[in-house]
């Protein structure tokens, strides 16, 4: 066989060999298919003894067509597998594939109950308006809850707010406002506080529960007027209702404030056109506050000339009614977890 | 307080004035106007008529058939009507087709009443809501013009202003003081004539004999009594005019006598009190306090205990009125009375407003004496209604009766005005606007004060009806109502921004850190993560609550804080668990059939020794449910979750246990106690078979209740940081066979000892994980086979396998020999 038989036997059996592993379709099987023509005895092998019959001036012209078919079917071989390796690749692609639009594991994350909500946006308004945190008991004594707050025993202040009695010194607070006492007794002055919390009053319908939560705010330093009220009170108005919302401040009374007054927020829901939630007047009554009055704070041992401070208070729920229109207060205790889940 | 504006009209002019407007402007100067009702407006089509024949219904007994005129043009109306009590010639209400009468709840049609076409309806006062008990057609003064709209001919349309008063004004609870309130307002003259009474009865006392000698034994109680006595009375149903007024402002005419001491009350506010003279017992009038037994059978006809606080009016025997709260039927003026004794009087707040809660009365002259009445006016409030007695008497019975316009007075009416000092930059202080003191000056004198500038000051007067005005802040308010609320700015405190506050020496600390709020954040965010819902319920609990629980009866719990006037009995105590409300929430969700539930809440418990900041936890039923597999919420998935509580607080050595005292409502063997130092933190467990039976729990129902007061205490502040480990960890796993009743926590414990005795295994010793339970056919009968994984590890060198099968030959012995463990 000369140089050139050998070439074509080649070219052939390459030919043929990159035909085979064409059309295997496995890994396995295109191995087989490179071994038999690569292989120690493959066709290629075998045709080894011919480079005898070849001159020695041929030989490298004939190495250089083995090695040439060599690498084209190895070539073949590493295309072919490299081919499976996408099939195989796509197939279990293919069987991993899940129908996505089968619902995902959820975690069922809220924000908490929505009295909690309200309470804790309160708390960080007047966080950021630079108020600190202060809390007491809810059992308290008359002392704290009414006579240190210029409810005289007697008085029929008394009557605005129905008390539940333990003994007959013990109650429920009727309001936060016993903290501000507690607060002014044990802190140097300026003070600058809110207190949230639970307050019991004996009354209960739609829109009164006989337990409610409350935010009560006290700030007392020298030269404090109601302007300042009126500020700190707008800046909460605008941070919790909106950019924009304005504030009207109404004559009003509170022993434990003096001046008081009622402090209305432009109506939400109409932007203070007026609508059934405001009863067509276009203000919401959602604060009471007023200048503190001389008395509690001779009950504080604060010297009334030199110290004036402001207070104001305002109902969690009534808030979170508001905002979230709810109109039935007892919602918020009853714990039914179609209520609770949405928020 | 119901305001008529047409009775206001009498003391000032506002009958030019929109009511709307005027509402407004008293709710923008401190009296809140709730609602305006507008009394017999939109009712043009219920007119005045006249009866100009009457004949028998054919085919009804009862009906009689009359022709109307009614003003309308046209023939005359024919109308059906059943009333007995009218005659040709009298002029009635008539309803024409398409009216509403106020006192019916439908309109009027033309229809057909027993064959024959009635053409609207003939009214009787209680149709129109002008009377209570219309026996009748309303029939009505000839001089009304025919055709006329009802109510305006009747003089009836009014706005009634319903106010809500704060405590502080109580004078403004008469027509009266908020008229002086509007003359301030709208810069107007009150009416001062009506003032006058046009009444002189001095020397008149004469010809009565028997009357009353009067001794006030309590003057503290009573400052001033002032009595007249009436003879020749002659009992009679008010004059319209007087009914009306009444009914406008709600209060039931009853005869003129209680009407015109109603009257002089919503007037001028100024209560009085009329006895028939003749059912008083001996000639004396006694004010003193109640003797102990003593009863006294009320105008309402209840029976009320007198207690010796109580004051009271008593004839020569017996308590007759409870002073100033309610006069007693057994002298209550009546048809037959022919003689009265009028009390007008004094009466001290605090004695009123004591007796009056005793008894649970609250009247219309209660509610004025608790809030203070003007001291000064009691002498003319007294006159005022003598002089309308005797008005109205004369035009009801022809003849006035005999006056003796005061057979008694101890006391007299107040006279010396409080005098307070207003310093104008104060005020400008306080308020933060300047109002200069010649403004604050007219403000205040528009309000009824004599002022005085002097040295830049303001001297004040304050008349005796303004009893709230006693210090100068009260008169900075006064300004600050009149300079008008909105003329104060909105500016912001300059101080204190973010001035950390401290606490005196001796103080109670009430303010609340920031990593405290941060950390029960921290703690809400965690469990709400975990899927839970967050519960808030009320703080209180109720004697069956402790039943439920199986409590001992010496369990602390049942020393809960008790409430005297709870609203109902299973709210009668305040919680010393937070357990029962949520039992009451699985109830409320098991009934929407809702059977997977997770609830926490953070409320207080409440004990004689404070009130203790509390988690509690219940979960029940499905922890995940999804279309690839549910799995249910088991014991240890609350127990890990409480367990990662500490996390907030940077606690590391909480230990759990089987509690000493088992909590009765818990599984005895399903119930676990955390602690810190000994100390208790909380406990978690399933709830108790034979408390699930009763509750009716078909699953089983985790729980944990957590006292985050403890938690707090035990919290670490900074924790020191662990290096991550340069050298790498060598892992070994063993299967121990283990006693099925002997808790992990032993063999934990154990391989912890040997840690801390032990230095060549302690000192490599890193961790120690369970990661298999197993118990059933593979271990013997008795055992079950712990899986435990150990880390060994060392800080400075990388471990040598002999080093780590030493330390697992010591290890595996100390097992076998302290808790029983080996190999298997």
């Amino acid at each position: 066989m000369n140089v050139e038989e050998l070439e074509k036997r080649l070219a052939q059996l390459a030919d043929t060999a990159v035909a085979e592993l064409g059309e295997t379709t496995e890994r396995e099987e295109a191995i087989q298919v490179k071994n038999r023509y690569l292989g120690r005895t493959g066709s290629v092998q075998q045709l080894m003894p011919v480079m005898r019959e070849i001159s020695n001036e041929e030989k490298p012209r004939a190495g250089r067509a083995i090695n040439q078919r060599k690498n084209q079917i190895e070539e073949a071989f590493e295309d072919k597998l490299d081919e499976l390796a996408q099939l195989e690749l796509k197939r279990r692609m293919r069987e991993e594939s899940v129908d996505i639009t089968l619902p995902g594991r959820r975690p069922d994350v809220g924000l908490g109950h929505p009295l909690r909500q309200v309470e804790r946006e309160l708390i960080s308004i007047f966080d950021e308006l630079g108020f600190e945190v202060a809390e007491g008991p809810e059992i308290e004594t008359d002392y704290y809850n009414f006579e240190a707050l210029n409810f005289p025993p007697d008085h029929p202040a008394r009557d605005m707010q129905d008390t539940f009695v333990l003994t007959d010194d013990r109650l429920l607070r009727t309001h936060t406002s016993p903290v501000q006492v507690r607060t002014m007794k044990a802190y140097d002055l300026p003070i600058r506080i809110i207190s949230p919390g639970r307050v019991y009053r004996c009354d209960s319908d739609l829109t009164h529960s006989p337990v409610f939560h409350q935010v009560e705010g006290l700030l007392v330093d020298v030269g404090v007027s109601m302007a300042d009220l009126k500020g700190i009170l707008t800046a909460f108005a605008q941070r919790c209702f909106g950019e924009g919302t304005q504030i009207r401040f109404r004559p009003s009374f509170f022993p434990f404030t003096e001046p008081s007054a009622e402090v209305d927020v432009e109506c939400i829901f109409c932007d203070g056109e007026g609508c059934r939630v405001c009863s067509d007047t276009g203000w919401l009554e959602v604060l009471g506050a007023g200048m503190v009055d001389p008395n509690v704070f001779k009950a504080c041992g604060i010297d009334a000339d030199t110290y004036t401070g402001f207070a104001f208070g305002l109902g969690v729920e009534r808030i979170a009614m508001l905002k979230q229109g709810i109109s039935d207060i007892r919602r918020f205790f009853e714990n039914d977890q179609r209520f609770l889940e949405q928020f | 307080m119901k305001v008529s504006i047409s009775w206001l009209n009498e003391w000032i002019e506002v009958a030019d004035l929109d009511p709307e407007q005027l509402a407004e402007r008293l709710t923008m100067v401190g009296l809140e106007v709730d609602g305006i009702e507008y009394r017999g407006r939109g009712h043009d089509d219920i007119v005045v008529g006249e009866i100009l024949g009457i004949e028998d219904h054919p085919d009804a007994d009862r009906l009689v058939v009359c022709e109307v005129d009614a003003g309308t043009p046209g023939e005359p109306a024919t109308i059906v009507c059943g009333a007995e009590n009218m005659k040709v010639g009298d002029r009635v209400p008539v309803a024409l087709p398409g009216s509403s009468p106020p006192g019916v709840d439908f309109s009027i049609d033309a229809r057909e009443v027993m064959g024959i076409q009635s053409q609207g309806m003939l009214c009787s006062g209680e149709e129109l809501d002008l009377e209570d008990d219309g026996q009748g057609l309303l029939i009505l003064d000839e001089d009304l013009q025919i055709g006329d709209p009802i109510f305006e001919a009747l003089g009836v349309c009014d706005e009634i202003l319903e106010i809500d008063l704060t405590p502080n004004r109580a004078d403004c609870l008469s027509h009266l003081g908020v008229a002086r309130e509007v003359a301030a307002l709208y810069d107007r003259p009150l009416r001062s004539e009506r003032l006058d009474i046009g009444y002189r009865f001095e020397g008149q006392q004469e010809g009565i004999a028997g009357v009353a000698e009067l001794s006030v034994i309590d003057e503290q109680g009573c400052p001033h009594y002032r009595m007249a006595v009436l003879d020749e009375v002659e009992t009679a149903p008010s004059p319209q005019w007087l009914q009306q007024r009444l009914r406008s402002v709600g209060v039931r005419p009853i005869n003129h006598i209680v009407d015109i001491t109603n009257y002089v009350l919503m007037d001028v506010g100024q209560p009085l009190h009329a006895f028939d003279l003749d059912c008083l017992a001996g000639p004396e009038i006694v004010v003193r306090r109640a003797e102990k037994g003593e009863q006294l059978l009320g105008i309402d006809h209840q029976e009320y205990d007198l207690v010796p606080e109580d004051l009271v009016i008593a004839d020569g025997e017996r308590p007759v009125a409870i002073a100033g709260v309610m006069g007693g039927a057994d002298s209550e003026v009546s048809d037959s009375t022919s003689r009265i004794l009028l009390e007008c009087a004094h009466f001290d707040p605090t004695t009123v407003r004591r007796s009056a809660k005793r008894h649970g009365l609250h009247t219309e002259s209660s509610h004025r004496f608790e809030r203070g009445i003007d001291g000064g006016a009691v002498s003319h409030a007294l006159q005022r209604a003598v002089a309308l007695l005797c008005d109205v008497q004369k035009e009801t019975s022809g003849a006035p009766p005999q006056v003796c316009p005061d057979v008694g007075a101890i006391g007299k009416d107040r006279r010396t005005r409080r005098s307070v000092v207003l310093d104008p930059t104060r005020s400008a202080a306080i308020l933060g606007v300047d109002v200069d003191a010649a403004r604050c000056r007219k403000y205040l004198e528009s309000i009824g004060l004599e002022v005085e500038l002097k040295e830049g000051e303001l001297q004040c007067q304050v008349p005796t009806f303004r009893g709230d005005l006693r210090r100068p802040v009260d008169l900075v308010e006064e300004v600050a109502r009149l300079h008008g609320y909105d003329a104060i700015p909105a500016t912001l405190p300059t101080a204190a921004v973010g001035e950390p506050h401290r606490l005196q020496e001796d103080g109670e600390e009430t303010i609340v850190g920031r990593q405290e709020r941060a950390n029960l954040d921290w703690i809400r965010g965690l469990l709400l993560n975990q899927g839970l819902l967050e519960a808030i319920n009320y703080s209180f609990m109720g004697e069956e609550d402790f039943e439920r629980l199986r409590l001992a009866a010496d369990d602390d719990r049942r020393m809960a804080p008790k409430v005297a006037n709870p609203l109902v009995k299973s709210q009668a105590y305040m919680r010393t668990t937070l357990v029962p409300s949520l039992l009451d929430n699985l109830e409320t969700n098991f009934a929407t059939r809702r059977q997977d539930v997770a609830l926490f809440e953070i409320g207080r418990r409440y004990f004689g020794t404070g009130e203790v900041r509390t988690l509690a936890i219940a979960v029940t039923g499905r922890r995940q449910h999804h279309w690839s597999g549910d799995r249910d919420w088991d014991f240890f998935d609350l127990k890990g979750l409480v367990a990662s509580l500490s996390r907030a607080w940077n606690i590391d050595d909480t230990k759990w246990r089987r509690p000493a005292d088992l909590e009765p409502y818990l599984h005895p063997g399903v119930q676990a106690e955390w602690t810190w130092k000994e100390q208790s933190l909380g406990v978690v467990g399933q709830i108790h078979p034979a408390v699930a039976q009763s509750e009716k729990l078909e699953q089983p129902v985790f729980v944990a209740e957590v006292d985050l007061e403890a938690l707090v205490g035990a919290s670490i502040r900074h924790k020191a940081v662990k290096t991550p480990p340069k050298y790498p960890e060598v892992v070994r796993d063993f299967a121990l066979l283990y006693d099925r009743d002997r808790p992990y926590a032993e063999l934990r414990d154990a391989v912890e000892d040997l840690a801390e005795q032990e230095e060549s295994f302690g000192s490599i010793f890193e961790a120690l994980e369970l990661f298999d339970v197993y118990e059933g056919e593979q271990v013997p009968p008795g055992r079950r086979s712990l899986a435990i994984k150990i880390t060994y590890r060392s800080a400075e060198t990388t471990l040598e396998e002999s080093q780590v099968e030493a330390a697992d030959r010591q290890l595996l012995s100390h097992l076998e020999e302290v808790v029983g463990a080996h190999l298997r």
